[in-house]
């Protein structure tokens, strides 16, 4: 062995070491938590350097899964459900999983967890490797509908329960979703309100969205349904933004464009945050200012406590849906009901009171 | 702008000409095709830029505004604070795809120390130290221990936000006060502090890129690493500190975006390698190293900031506004390719005419 062979193997090793102990120092004490492919923002970077991480990618997922094996029981009565989320970043993350965890304690299941960045192809992958394990039901959020329905397929094949996360996928055995429709018009009834009661009904809106993805056409679509049926509303932007980094540069542009702009809705709540900042660094009070998202992350529901830009949202019981995707695949199991779980928004304002602090509460 | 040469040295016809004239014919061929193929490297973009700026113009009567400029040049602002090192580091024939990951972690040090300690001075501290010694770390694999250096910083691109996700538990810390929100909200003389820290970091690179021998010496290393150690240049230690200088401008990236957003979110950063590498090689720079300008680089910036802002204020639709990012890290592959066939075309016809030392020469100066 050459001496840089050998500094070369001495300092794979000790990266697999620190892979190791990261990995022991970031698992659940009580569940197993394996990510058979690692988080990665790169997108559209060419086939050479995606192919690259993927041994990397897999040493550290193997040291993720040997070091959480190591200290944690095997599960029961119950077994595994793999739960193909899509960005495990996002704010409402914790509170759902941690919904997911506890009702998995209570009937005997370990929640193995995907981080794919909304990459079908890496949550195929990590769907794929679930069912080569023998898991009991893998509950996926379908990123590609057309994709999703063929890993369904050969997961039911193996005997694996398949559960719909969002939105129902052909051929699955169950779903937990959410009532995007009902979120939407409910949101856009309390925008026409403020829009009525402040504005004179009349609005200049824009929207942050996430057009490819069916929720974020429903929850945006159904809220402008009701806008544009009940005041005299204009949409004058329409930019793709989910997050806060997003959205607060694609809302200072749209201000430029439009500055009375007045409404902004954002498809996903995190994007409210960017989008107050960019109303603050433009010099524009609030008082003349309605933000609104959906999902029902802390900092969206702490702002609409505190007042501010952010007046209203469309927030979901986090902890409620990360149960039901637990009992969703053990009803399933045992023949019970229900296997379709369908979850509705609640609307909450500054004036909502006990449900908001209820939600916030949801994240301690 | 350095317009291709007249060809007015290339006349005469074939049938009278001496081998003589034949070569200094060629020679004059290989020398227009080094200067275009140099126009095309350093100028093409900055051409494409005007084009789209004057089509915007033509459509929108906000785009030539001071607050559009303003809101452009605030967009680019981070991304040209990290592009400096990063194009640096492909001139030497390097990459580091982690930044946008350092500049979540820095980002979210900032926070946790910030929330325990109450200090923003500390946590500034920590949050500078946290991307200084990622990048360091990188540069010790990449350089000393000759690791890849795709396969080591997209490892870090994967494990920087992982343990910034963990560190945070993907909750949110706001709240850092007026002082801090200067940083990247505040304005002198009606410009947002961002750009003058950008343009800082922009003169700086410039005489390091352009001035100073460590510039020269990447660029060395880029073209060839190994006649570059043979003439004593660090070949390690360059690349090495310039990791350091990368996770350095990721962390005041991110310090930057923390303080526009008041607030830590785990959602910061993401992409922002990519938006930095279509920015660097729009510029010009060969991802294979050795040759490229910073001026380059600026307009690769420019080119997609106003890209953006343009769609927008044209209220383009949103899936057309990707395919237009996606035709502009076209375009500047497309670049490279033209760039590179013209350089060997360039380099064939000198060799035919027992020129090549002198083109040789030319292409090494760029």
């Amino acid at each position: 062995m050459t001496l840089r062979s050998r500094r070369e193997m001495l300092a794979m090793s000790a990266g697999l070491a620190g892979a190791v102990v990261l990995a022991a120092c970031g698992s659940d004490k009580k569940t197993t938590v394996t990510t058979p492919s690692s988080s990665s923002t790169v997108g559209t970077a060419s086939a050479a350097a995606t192919t690259a991480p993927a041994a990397a990618t897999t040493t550290a997922a193997a040291a993720t899964t040997a070091a959480a094996a190591s200290s944690v029981p095997p599960a029961k009565a119950g077994g595994q459900i793999g739960f193909a989320w899509t960005d495990t970043a996002i704010e409402v993350y914790r509170p759902l999983i941690a919904g997911a965890k506890e009702e998995g304690k209570a009937r005997g299941y370990q929640i193995l967890e995907s981080n794919n960045g909304g990459d079908v192809a890496k949550q195929l992958a990590d769907v794929s490797t679930w069912v080569g394990q023998g898991v009991t039901g893998v509950v996926m959020l379908p990123i590609d509908p057309a994709a999703t329905k063929n890993a369904a397929k050969e997961a039911k094949a193996k005997g694996v329960i398949v559960v719909g996360y969002s939105d129902k996928i052909d051929g699955e055995d169950g779903s937990t979703t959410f009532n995007h429709v009902q979120g939407g018009k409910g949101l856009g009834e309390n925008a026409a309100k403020w829009i009525n009661d402040n504005l004179s009904g009349k609005a200049k809106i824009g929207l942050l969205v996430i057009d490819e993805m069916q929720v974020g056409r429903d929850r945006i679509n159904s809220a402008m349904d009701v806008i544009t049926a009940k005041t005299k509303s204009t949409v004058v932007g329409r930019v793709k933004a989910v997050s806060a980094a997003e959205a607060l540069p694609a809302v200072q542009t749209m201000l430029q464009a439009n500055p009375d702009m007045n409404v902004v809705l954002c498809v996903a709540d995190d994007g409210c945050s960017g989008a107050s900042q960019a109303y603050k660094a433009a010099g524009i009070d609030a008082k003349g200012v309605y933000i609104a998202g959906w999902d029902g992350g802390l900092s969206a529901l702490k702002s609409i406590k505190d007042g501010g830009y952010v007046k209203a949202g469309g927030a979901l019981d986090l902890k409620e849906v990360g149960r039901s995707v637990v009992y969703v695949v053990d009803n399933i199991k045992n023949g019970k009901e229900p296997k379709d779980k369908l979850h509705d928004y609640v609307i909450v304002d500054a004036n909502s009171g006990k449900p908001l602090d209820d939600l916030i509460a949801a994240f301690a | 702008m350095n317009w291709p040469a007249s060809s007015s040295n290339v006349g005469g016809t074939s049938a009278t000409t001496s081998p003589r004239l034949r070569r200094r014919r060629s020679t004059s061929q290989a020398e227009r095709r080094r200067r275009l193929a140099t126009w095309v490297q350093q100028n093409g973009v900055l051409f494409a830029l005007l084009l789209m700026g004057a089509f915007f113009v033509s459509r929108s009567d906000r785009f030539l505004t001071r607050g559009n400029i303003n809101i452009v040049l605030l967009q680019v602002a981070v991304t040209g604070i990290i592009a400096v090192p990063a194009g640096l580091l492909i001139l030497a024939g390097y990459v580091d795809l982690s930044v946008g990951s350092v500049m979540v972690l820095s980002s979210v040090a900032f926070g946790q120390v910030f929330k325990s300690s109450g200090s923003v001075t500390v946590a500034i501290v920590v949050a500078v130290l946290v991307g200084v010694a990622w990048g360091l770390t990188s540069g010790f694999f990449v350089s000393f221990l000759s690791f890849s250096p795709i396969v080591v910083t997209l490892g870090g691109l994967a494990a920087a936000r992982g343990i910034a996700q963990v560190w945070s538990q993907s909750i949110t810390v706001s709240g850092f006060g007026d002082a801090f929100g200067k940083l990247g909200t505040g304005r002198w003389f009606d410009t947002p502090i961002p750009i003058y820290v950008a343009a800082t970091v922009l003169l700086m690179g410039f005489y390091a890129w352009n001035q100073s021998t460590a510039g020269r010496h990447l660029a060395a290393i880029g073209s060839d690493e190994v006649a570059a150690r043979a003439m004593g240049i660090r070949t390690k230690l360059l690349p090495f500190l310039l990791y350091g200088l990368s996770g350095l401008a990721a962390a005041i990236g991110g310090l930057i975006v923390t303080s526009q957003l008041d607030g830590a979110s785990v959602s910061i950063g993401q992409g922002e390698e990519l938006t930095v590498l279509t920015a660097v090689l729009l510029g010009g720079v060969s991802f294979k190293g050795g040759r490229g300008s910073l001026l380059g680089v600026l307009s690769g910036l420019l080119f997609l900031g106003s890209l953006r802002n343009g769609l927008i204020l044209l209220k383009v639709g949103t899936f057309w506004q990707q395919v237009a990012v996606g035709a502009a890290l076209f375009f500047a592959a497309a670049l490279d390719v033209l760039y590179q066939r013209l350089e060997r075309v360039a380099l064939e016809k000198a060799s035919d005419s027992d020129d090549v030392d002198h083109v040789t020469e030319a292409l090494g100066a760029n």
